[in-house]
């Protein structure tokens, strides 16, 4: 069982009525609150009206696109955007005298929001081993240390390098060279945790491992398909493109087993009818799907298209794009249509009427675009689903044509910059080429290892100093009480951070904090002041400038703190000028622009309002597949299932959440306030169980290797969800999803679908909604 | 609906012609009415046009392209809503007629009949005092769209990273 802190308060849970709609004035309160809760108005101005903006802070919240330059709002941001920059802006701080007052196991017991809310980290921190404190050191001894222990390792592959998506281009193109220059791949990265599962069937079938459409895209589409996400919560700005859409006459279907706000109505803060007006309807069509059942509905979808085609032939498939640009038409066509429709309305919990209104939807839209987030790419069949979902686009010539792609929406703001960067244990020969050809050391060709793989080896001793780059890694991946046991067996532990989290008190044997400038905050180096760059969702390329002063006068920028770190660990294996590296970021774009494609003329480019935007082939006619055609995929994997008496349960992000941070213990959006240990079940399998409102469970999650996996102490709240389908908040019940369960060949946690029962604890308390 | 015609005639090859029309970027230089261009994707092009402080944009969505023949677009914008088309035929060697074809859709065009009708013969006039002036194209895009899809492309290699984001 976990010893991860329950997070638990005074305050006691409040129950009410789902919300219909997403945004509107309370989203602009909410997020000022919160905001000036944390900083002075002065530098709430600085941070709102230069967020998104050219030449401004690329917001960290996440990484939806900008409008063009010359289209964007004096407010380019949400309520979450707002909150989180906020966060990183906030006047509290974390100093030495913190550190001496708490012993670390004493900080183990807190909560993520508590840790959150003791505000910025000023100086670099150690623990000794055997030591209970973090003490200060100097930057000079800090990094001595990390590269004694990493020149004493007996192999390179005995370090992990670890990235999150707050990591910009500059500082994830150096660290992979540092990590690759030290001689190993062991490059784990939140993406192994978030859209795994999208870039490898993306790849595959049509040849690219990103998304293959543009606002734009989405702003002309005949109908978009929002599928397994929720974009009131977790990328707000998505809901002014799907307003776009709508106004422009797309029609929109969510599919998704809860019924988010965001997918039924949106009220635009920035424009009178959202402000006292009822704003805009989204979703024409709202499927709520059982939890996996994505699959089974695009095969049936597929399956009609294909019997709609053979009752008027040459009117519902595009022959002509799937006789020159698809191979594996026939053996996908003959698969689709053995699919069975009893399996189908099982899985999906839907009827086929609704299917059939679905597919009258898509006959009746020349140009389709297919949104999906983690409630289609964290299933054990998630890379299964995502390939039918590709079958689904391909059958009607959905991809290449303007209005039509492949939408798979990312988190972190830089996540997918990060993998561009080379941030992977795999990386094909040719980035590695190019990389000996720039800097002329061989590097490792032998793959790495991803993030649970990293977790295994860290568990089994293999990997003996972890390095995090940003992010919570112990919060953000499943197994917290594996994952927690890794760490702690770890020789050093050292995490680059902006703030306080867990993964500074789950550590190793030494454990360093090395605090950095958020992306907020003005950076000046040797050269003078200096940028940097990141890449949205949509392959778009632009400049961040920090516009705050930093928290503290000793932090060093990320890029600084690898620079020197790697200066003092291979400066004798490699000639590579790190110090230059560090005065003046655009030389580390000169290096981009010659080792990874399409960033020729980077820092010239990049310097343009707006930035650059990478070319994807799809959208060039190319298909880099294997057989340099897209390609139809046959897929027969099935959803999903619960024995008697257990559900399945996703876990999820709250909309006062940021990541692994919770901001409170509220969720206005689900009606859920004043508690995060809240599981969501449908009222009928609340009955069946014999569980009342307000019970008291444990959850307990099953799993092959029999290995007890509880979260304790949740409050049961009747919620229309699909029968035999639960939710709760993560990262609280990342404790059930086992290390072992992940999705076929992406390797990444299955944290959907999680098998789950729920023991009962105690007598009910207080019911009714309030 | 309204249809408006104009054609040019342009002491250049062919191929110059067709290979300058397709550097949208470049209109600014000698297009009074268009602003800015700019190339979004292979088969969208943004555009601004306006006169005096009046601007609009509008983006543009090519269907067909056949090099050294012709090219035909769409609006995207719902208002105003146009169709058009540009063929490039051969009039003698080294003289190259330039026919331009707009439909306007939306249902208020009527208004406008006059004024793209003016804008189009000024800016086809501009086109060929700039590629006659220069006497070779500034660059070219030789692809192939159809249906809204590029057919044959220039590049023969990705010139983007292709591995799995995750």
């Amino acid at each position: 069982m976990s010893t991860t802190p329950n997070g638990d308060s005074d305050e006691q849970l409040k129950v009410s009525e789902p919300k219909t709609w997403a945004a509107g004035v309370p989203a602009v309160a909410h997020a000022l609150q919160y905001s000036l809760e944390q900083t002075s108005p002065r530098r709430t101005a600085l941070t709102l009206l230069n967020m998104n903006q050219v030449d401004g802070i690329d917001c960290p919240g996440c990484a939806w696109p900008d409008p063009a330059p010359g289209h964007r709002h004096k407010n380019e941001y949400c309520e979450n955007g707002a909150k989180h920059i906020n966060d990183e802006a906030t006047s509290s701080r974390v100093t030495a005298e913190f550190f001496a007052q708490h012993p670390v196991s004493e900080l183990a017991q807190q909560s993520d929001e508590w840790l959150n809310r003791q505000g910025r980290l000023t100086e670099p921190m150690v623990k000794r081993p055997g030591s209970d404190h973090y003490e200060p050191i100097s930057w000079h001894d800090a990094l001595d240390l990390v590269a004694t222990e990493l020149r004493a390792l007996d192999s390179p592959d005995e370090a992990a390098f670890y990235t999150s998506g707050r990591v910009s281009n500059e500082a994830a193109f150096v660290l992979q060279l540092f990590a690759r220059a030290f001689g190993t791949n062991n490059l784990p990265d939140c993406s192994n945790l978030c859209h795994e599962s999208s870039g490898t069937a993306l790849s595959e079938t049509l040849g690219t491992g990103k998304g293959t459409v543009s606002l734009l895209d989405l702003h002309h589409a005949d109908l978009i398909f929002v599928v397994g996400q929720n974009p009131g919560t977790n990328h707000p700005r998505q809901l002014s493109a799907l307003e776009e859409a709508k106004r422009n006459g797309a029609r929109i279907i969510a599919i998704n087993p809860l019924p988010e706000a965001g997918l039924f109505r949106f009220k635009n803060p920035q424009k009178p009818r959202g402000v006292i007006g009822s704003g805009v309807p989204i979703a024409d069509q709202y499927l709520p799907i059982r939890l996996g059942g994505d699959l089974s509905f695009f095969r049936a979808l597929n399956r009609l298209l294909l019997e709609a085609e053979d009752a008027r032939p040459g009117e519902v498939l595009d022959r002509d794009f799937i006789d020159a640009s698809t191979s594996g038409f026939e053996e996908f066509a003959e698969h689709a249509r053995s699919t069975d429709w009893d399996t189908v309305l099982a899985e999906t919990g839907l009827s086929r009427a609704e299917i059939e209104v679905a597919r009258d939807e898509v006959m009746r839209a020349d140009r389709i675009v297919v949104c999906w987030a983690m409630g289609i790419t964290q299933h054990r069949h998630a890379v299964p689903t995502i390939r039918e979902m590709v079958n689904f686009l391909l059958l009607r010539g959905n991809v290449g044509r303007a209005g039509s792609g492949a939408c798979p929406v990312r988190g972190h703001s830089n996540v997918q910059g990060d993998r561009t960067m080379g941030i992977w244990e795999q990386m094909p020969d040719h980035f590695l080429d190019a990389l000996q050809q720039e800097f002329g050391f061989d590097p490792p060709r032998v793959h790495g290892l991803d993030a649970v793989n990293t977790i295994r080896a860290m568990h089994e001793g293999r990997i003996k100093v972890f390095l995090g780059m940003a992010g919570n890694f112990v919060r953000a991946t499943p197994d917290s009480a594996v994952t927690e046991e890794a760490m702690r067996r770890c020789r050093l532990t050292a995490h680059v951070s902006t703030k306080l989290n867990r993964s500074h008190t789950v550590c190793g044997e030494t454990a360093l904090i090395l605090p950095t400038l958020g992306r907020t905050e003005i950076d000046v180096q040797a050269g003078g002041e200096q940028f940097v760059t990141v890449e949205d969702s949509m392959s778009e390329v632009h400049a961040s400038h920090g516009r705050l002063e930093p928290a503290s006068r000793v932090l060093l920028s990320e890029v600084a703190i690898l620079a020197r770190l790697a200066n003092k660990t291979v400066h004798d294996k490699v000639d590579i000028p790190w110090q230059e590296f560090e005065d003046d970021y655009g030389t580390i774009r000169d290096r981009i622009s010659r080792v990874v494609p399409g960033f020729h003329d980077f820092n010239a480019r990049v310097a343009r309002p707006g930035g650059l935007k990478l070319p994807n082939p799809v959208n060039e006619g190319m298909f880099p597949t294997r057989t340099g055609t897209a390609i139809f995929t046959s897929n027969d994997a099935s959803a999903p299932t619960a024995p008697p008496r257990h559900l399945l349960l996703q876990t999820l992000r709250s909309h006062d959440q940021w990541n692994t941070i919770p901001y409170t213990n509220n969720d206005r959006y689900r009606g859920i306030h004043g508690s995060r240990r809240v599981v969501l079940v449908n009222a009928a399998d609340m009955d069946e169980l014999g569980l009342a409102e307000r019970d008291r469970v444990d959850l307990v999650s099953v799993w092959s290797d029999d290995v007890e996996r509880r979260a304790p102490g949740f409050e049961v709240v009747a919620y229309p969800t699909p029968r035999g389908c639960a939710a709760a908040y993560y990262p609280e019940t990342n404790v059930l999803v086992p290390l072992d369960s992940v999705a076929d060949v992406s390797n990444q946690p299955a944290s959907k679908s999680v098998v789950v029962r729920l023991e009962p604890v105690g007598a009910p308390t207080a019911a009714g909604r309030g | 609906m309204v249809m408006i015609e104009a054609h040019t005639d342009i002491e250049v090859p062919r191929r110059t012609a067709y290979d300058q029309w397709t550097q949208f970027e470049s209109f600014p230089r000698f297009m009074s009415a268009v602003r800015a261009v700019d190339h979004v994707s292979p088969t969208v092009t943004r555009w601004r046009i306006g006169v005096g402080p009046l601007h609009r944009d509008f983006h543009a969505e090519i269907l067909e392209q056949h090099p050294d023949e012709s090219l035909r677009w769409r609006s995207l914008d719902a208002y105003p809503t146009h169709e058009g088309e540009v063929v490039f035929s051969e009039v003698t060697e080294g003289r190259t007629r330039v026919s331009v074809r707009i439909r306007l859709i939306s249902g208020r065009s009527g208004p406008f009949r006059g004024i793209v009708e003016r804008a189009l013969r000024q800016e086809l006039g501009a086109f060929k005092d700039f590629i006659e002036g220069i006497g070779e194209a500034g660059g070219a895009w030789r692809g192939t769209i159809h249906e809204g899809r590029v057919q044959q492309p220039e590049a023969t290699a990705p010139r983007a990273p292709t591995w799995p984001h995750g």
